[in-house]
């Protein structure tokens, strides 16, 4: 039997990040992924013979600075690729609303749908840095135990001193106000152009199972937000999002760490309610003094087997809240359609199909009673407009995240709704790209289910448990793992379940590391 | 009678908060002056003769939050306050129905019927929802501390709460994380099975507000409705003999006990200022009164935007006042009746028709009904919650008949092309269907009809928007931040000028919480 310091399951950024971190200290760590390669959401692959997507993420807005300082990515192949990005939306009479980190650029767009509005954006803008600024620093603390505080946990909320005197208590407050608004409620506060309304809303209901008249949509907008410069941040791994993964992998293997893939493990093993090591599929073992997962908390504690868990432990994982509502739908297209009001730099960046605040929030409705929306929130890029290598000559690459289809299905199949989520994607580009439907040479549809399948999502949630703010910070994934430690001795977490949640940005897997140093 | 023109105190407003202010401080002494526009005491908890021999709880129809410590201050039974318990709750549905009632083994019995894992889970929420209750309710009798200056008392005050949430241990203080943030739908899901009795439960999660069950935000509310108590048995709703008019008569006849003088047909027009500070107001026939200290009842945005001028307040508090959220989302029907509605389900008279009873079938239903309104419309199938007092109360009509009082989700103030007469009457059509679907012989034995919109409420009895509250119960207008940060406190930047409505906290329904905490700091600040 094979023995290492450290077990690390599933080879995405969070998991290669623990990997990485735990082997330049030293450990002596072995990390298992049950693909054919590493990349979990952030890969890049083929999905048709010689068409190329990013599977689940084309834009990485945020990712921690010290991943490429410590790691040195740079060195392992990462590079951001910054040029002419923008978040588009097609507003009414072939006029464009598109938002960039250059602000006064940004006004000048929305000047066309309202002067009022165009003068207010840079105030909201530096309002949202503000508010941002306040949960960088929450976001690399390890979540104090609540209400069991002591003056040591109390202490490592340090880093909040800083905010606080740079933008002074009253502004803490005012996070505290707009904290748990709903995006339709902060909008209302600053703008009344629609296609703006609809598209800041847009980025509040990212991977969310509501829309934006929901409370806590402010709060997943903000979370988009943090590490940001800009508002509805645009950033791309050039080569694609794989390259990061790939990157960590090359970083993660350079400070020692072994990385197998097509190793799919099957259970945690226990000894006195400690975890020593794990049973792969084909029966091997391997112990190690410390398992951590980059699985969701479901994922992981099914490995660990629901008859070692306390009935309240139980309780409170399957009270988790999931229910994935974002599908991903790759089209490989036979030449590049012609959008009513498009241009190419926008198509080479993000689109969002986010006309008004309310279309955004009807499209969510379908999903409350099981149903695909038939008029959904889309966002969309050509990636094979940055990257020639994603698509045969002439050819391209369209990739959209789609909100809102529903995992728990009502009065239909899997199959029935990939069919809808298909004629709706559809049906809405055809409005801005006539004749787009002909071009379609290749597809991929990814509902929830398929999301669940393919990467081992329960619910095919994204973020590995909804971020909500039933669901943040000290309740994420429940009240006693928030700590990345679990009930389990010497399991822990460190996926995007954890605190602070979901995105490429590798905080989860760093405040692991560090938890689970000073745990050995 | 002649009136002085100089008083100690003027309360602006005969609502039962109003009212509660100026008994508590004509209780200590002050020479105290209360003006109410209507000819009626009362405000929101009125009673009113609308049809000759029927009286009804016009706006505001069942008691349960009422502070105990407030009766006994005030000595309101001696006033006329007389409570009778609300005994059940009951659900018609399409062929059964599901009844709660104070049996607590009648109940359980019931819910074993349609899920053995509900009737297990009941009394374990009721303890939990009550334990939860008693611990925020400190909070409700707290003073709520500036946050951006935190003094001592302010700083002591936050560590008192901090022990005390700790004291509460995980497994509460989860529950408690949860009930602030979750939509009361997805807390309901994580106890019970059974759709009716969720749905039914849910729906105290929507009262007032403009969200419906399956919005993050709504298990608040439901918490809040679940603090009130009545004669110290808590969680009961209670009937007020003579309707919930009766309780603000009997508050305005314990102030007046005291010494205050109330005036009706008084409206209010201008608060008067000089240098800044409240000096009196302005009736809108050219009355003037004088006082030491001006107290509004009013809710934050009339107070703010109509009575104080806009140069004696900061322009950030303006703004401030402008985003306060106060969408009315409701509509109530009063129905005079001939009989007793006969339900499909459980037909005849009995002991399911003096308790509540809700139209709320399934989760689906009202948040259906809440999409409606939503996308600008009032809704096609509402969620309704009727009583009818006569049963239990039967000075309320001439014998042998009934009134009903009918408080219906949703009715948007915001309607798409406004309210007018038309849409009025549809909305009543559409309500009465609703019931007819469930007790058809309604439509045979309506004597009379009164309809409100939320536009009526607004008219009618000066709430803003029509919301019942006086603003939004959301996480980001309760406490310190209700309603405006750093003016919790019912101070507000006028000085000399208080308001102790529901816009202030602890928030809205008949509690007297707000009028009697504003009536201790005016009281404090006395000089």
């Amino acid at each position: 039997m094979k023995s290492f310091d450290t077990i690390v399951i599933g080879g995405g950024v969070n998991g290669l990040i623990t990997a990485a971190f735990l082997g330049k200290a030293g450990n002596k760590v072995v990390l298992l992924e049950k693909g054919k390669s590493v990349g979990g959401l952030a890969s890049t692959e083929q999905f048709a013979p010689g068409f190329h997507c990013n599977s689940v993420f084309d834009s990485v807005p945020w990712i921690n600075s010290v991943l490429s300082t410590d790691l040195d990515l740079e060195s392992h192949g990462f590079r951001f690729d910054d040029a002419d990005t923008a978040l588009s939306t097609p507003g009414t009479e072939g006029k464009t609303l598109s938002i960039s980190p250059d602000t006064e650029a940004t006004s000048r767009s929305i000047a066309q749908f309202s002067d009022r509005d165009a003068e207010k954006w840079p105030g909201f803008c530096e309002k949202i840095s503000m508010l941002t600024d306040f949960l960088e620093p929450l976001y690399g603390i390890t979540p104090p135990p609540i209400p069991e505080l002591d003056l040591t946990s109390l202490l490592s909320m340090k880093p909040m001193i800083k905010p606080v005197r740079k933008h002074g208590r009253q502004n803490l407050v005012e996070l505290l106000r707009i904290l748990p608004m709903t995006m339709l409620e902060l909008l209302d506060e600053w703008f009344e152009s629609e296609p703006l309304r609809g598209t800041v809303a847009a980025s509040g209901i990212r991977h969310l199972n509501q829309g934006p008249m929901a409370v806590g949509t402010v709060f997943n907008f903000l979370h988009h937000h943090v590490g940001s410069e800009s508002i509805c941040p645009v950033r791309f791994v050039s080569g694609g999002t794989g390259q990061l993964t790939d990157a960590l992998q090359s970083a993660a293997e350079t400070a020692g760490v072994e990385v197998r893939t097509k190793a799919e493990v099957s259970s945690v093993m226990l000894q006195n309610r400690q975890a020593t090591g794990i049973t792969l599929a084909d029966g091997e073992q391997l112990t190690a003094g410390a398992v951590v997962s980059a699985l969701d908390p479901q994922s992981t504690f099914h490995l660990v087997g629901t008859q070692n868990l306390t009935p309240r432990f139980r309780r409170r994982v399957k009270n988790i809240k999931f229910r994935g509502a974002t599908a991903r739908v790759h089209f490989g297209l036979k030449s590049l359609p012609q959008f009513d009001s498009l241009n190419e730099k926008a198509l080479k960046s993000i689109v969002s199909i986010s006309p008004s605040l309310s279309y955004v929030e009807s499209s969510s409705d379908a999903a409350k009673y099981g149903q695909v929306s038939q008029e959904p929130w889309i966002e969309f890029s050509l990636p094979s407009l940055r990257e020639s290598s994603f698509a045969p000559l002439g050819k391209h690459v369209l990739s959209a995240t789609v909100q809102y289809v529903p995992y728990h299905l009502r009065g239909m199949d899997n199959a029935t709704a990939r069919q809808k989520l298909r004629n709706s994607v559809v049906a809405v580009l055809e409005t801005h790209a006539l004749g787009i439907a002909d071009l379609i040479e290749h597809e991929q549809m990814l509902t929830p289910n398929d999301l669940e399948s393919k990467f081992g999502l329960t619910e095919g949630n994204i973020n590995h448990g909804e971020m909500m703010l039933d669901q943040f910070f000290f309740m994420r994934p429940t009240i006693d793992t928030a700590q990345y430690s679990t009930p389990i001795k010497n399991l822990y977490l460190c996926g995007p379940g954890t605190h602070p949640g979901g995105g490429l940005h590798g905080m989860n897997g760093l405040n692991a590391a560090q938890l689970v140093l000073k745990g050995n | 009678m002649p009136v002085d023109r100089k008083y100690d105190a003027i309360v602006i407003g005969g609502g039962h908060n109003g009212l509660t202010t100026a008994a508590y401080l004509a209780r200590d002494g002050k020479k105290v002056l209360l003006l109410e526009r209507r000819h009626v005491l009362g405000g929101a908890a009125v009673t009113e003769e609308i049809f000759p021999g029927f009286k009804f709880s016009v706006c505001s129809y069942v008691v349960s939050l009422l502070k105990p410590n407030i009766i006994r201050d005030l000595q309101l039974s001696r006033f006329g306050l007389e409570l009778v318990p609300l005994e059940s709750t009951f659900t018609p549905l399409e062929g059964d129905y599901l009844i709660r009632c104070a049996d607590n083994d009648l109940t359980r019995q019931e819910l074993y019927r349609h899920s053995p894992n509900d009737a297990e889970a009941y009394n374990k929420f009721g303890q939990t929802m009550s334990q939860i209750g008693m611990a925020v309710r400190p909070i409700l009798n707290t003073m709520a501390p500036d946050p951006t200056k935190l003094g001592f008392s302010g700083a002591r005050t936050l560590m008192d709460l901090g022990r005390h949430f700790r004291s509460l241990g995980s497994d509460k203080f989860e529950q408690l994380a949860k009930l602030m943030t979750m939509s009361s739908a997805d807390f309901l899901d994580e106890w019970f099975e059974f759709e009716p009795l969720k749905a039914t439960m849910s729906a105290s999660g929507i009262i007032g507000t403009f969200m419906g069950p399956k919005s993050p935000g709504s298990a608040y509310v439901m918490l809040h409705h679940y603090m009130g108590e009545i004669d110290g048995v808590f969680r009961a709703w209670g009937f007020q003999r003579g309707g919930t008019g009766a309780v603000s008569m009997a508050i305005a006849r314990s102030a007046e006990h005291f010494g205050a003088t109330i005036m009706t047909e008084a409206d209010v027009s201008k608060i008067i200022t000089r240098n800044g500070h409240a000096t009196g107001v302005a009736l809108e026939n050219g009355d003037e009164f004088e006082a030491q200290v001006v107290v509004s009842g009013l809710d934050p945005k009339r107070t703010f935007l109509n009575l104080v001028d806009a140069s004696d307040l900061p322009e950030d508090f303006i703004q401030s006042v402008k985003n306060f959220r106060i969408r009315g989302s409701s509509g109530k029907v009063n129905l005079a009746l001939d009989g007793l509605p006969d339900f499909t389900c459980l037909p005849g008279d009995g002991p399911h028709l003096s308790g509540a009873i809700s139209i709320s079938p399934d989760f689906d239903y009202i948040e259906k009904a809440y999409d409606d309104a939503k996308h600008g419309s009032f809704s096609k199938r509402p969620y309704i919650d009727i009583v009818l007092p006569s049963v239990l109360d039967p000075d309320m009509s001439p014998p042998g008949k009934h009134v009903m009082s009918c408080f219906v989700q949703y009715a948007p103030y915001d309607i798409t092309g406004g309210w007018d007469d038309s849409k009025r009457e549809a909305f009543g059509d559409t309500v009465v269907n609703a019931l007819a679907r469930f007790a058809p012989n309604i439509k045979d034995i309506i004597l009379h009809r009164q309809v409100l919109t939320p536009w009526d409420i607004e008219n009618t009895f000066g709430l803003t928007e029509g919301n019942i509250f006086h603003g939004e119960l959301a996480l980001q207008q309760l406490f310190f931040l209700r309603p405006v940060v750093k003016w919790a406190d019912y101070r507000t930047p006028v000085r000399k000028l208080y308001q102790c409505g529901s816009g202030t906290h602890p928030g809205g329904g008949i509690t007297g919480a707000p009028g009697e905490m504003a009536a201790k700091k005016i009281l404090k600040e006395w000089r």
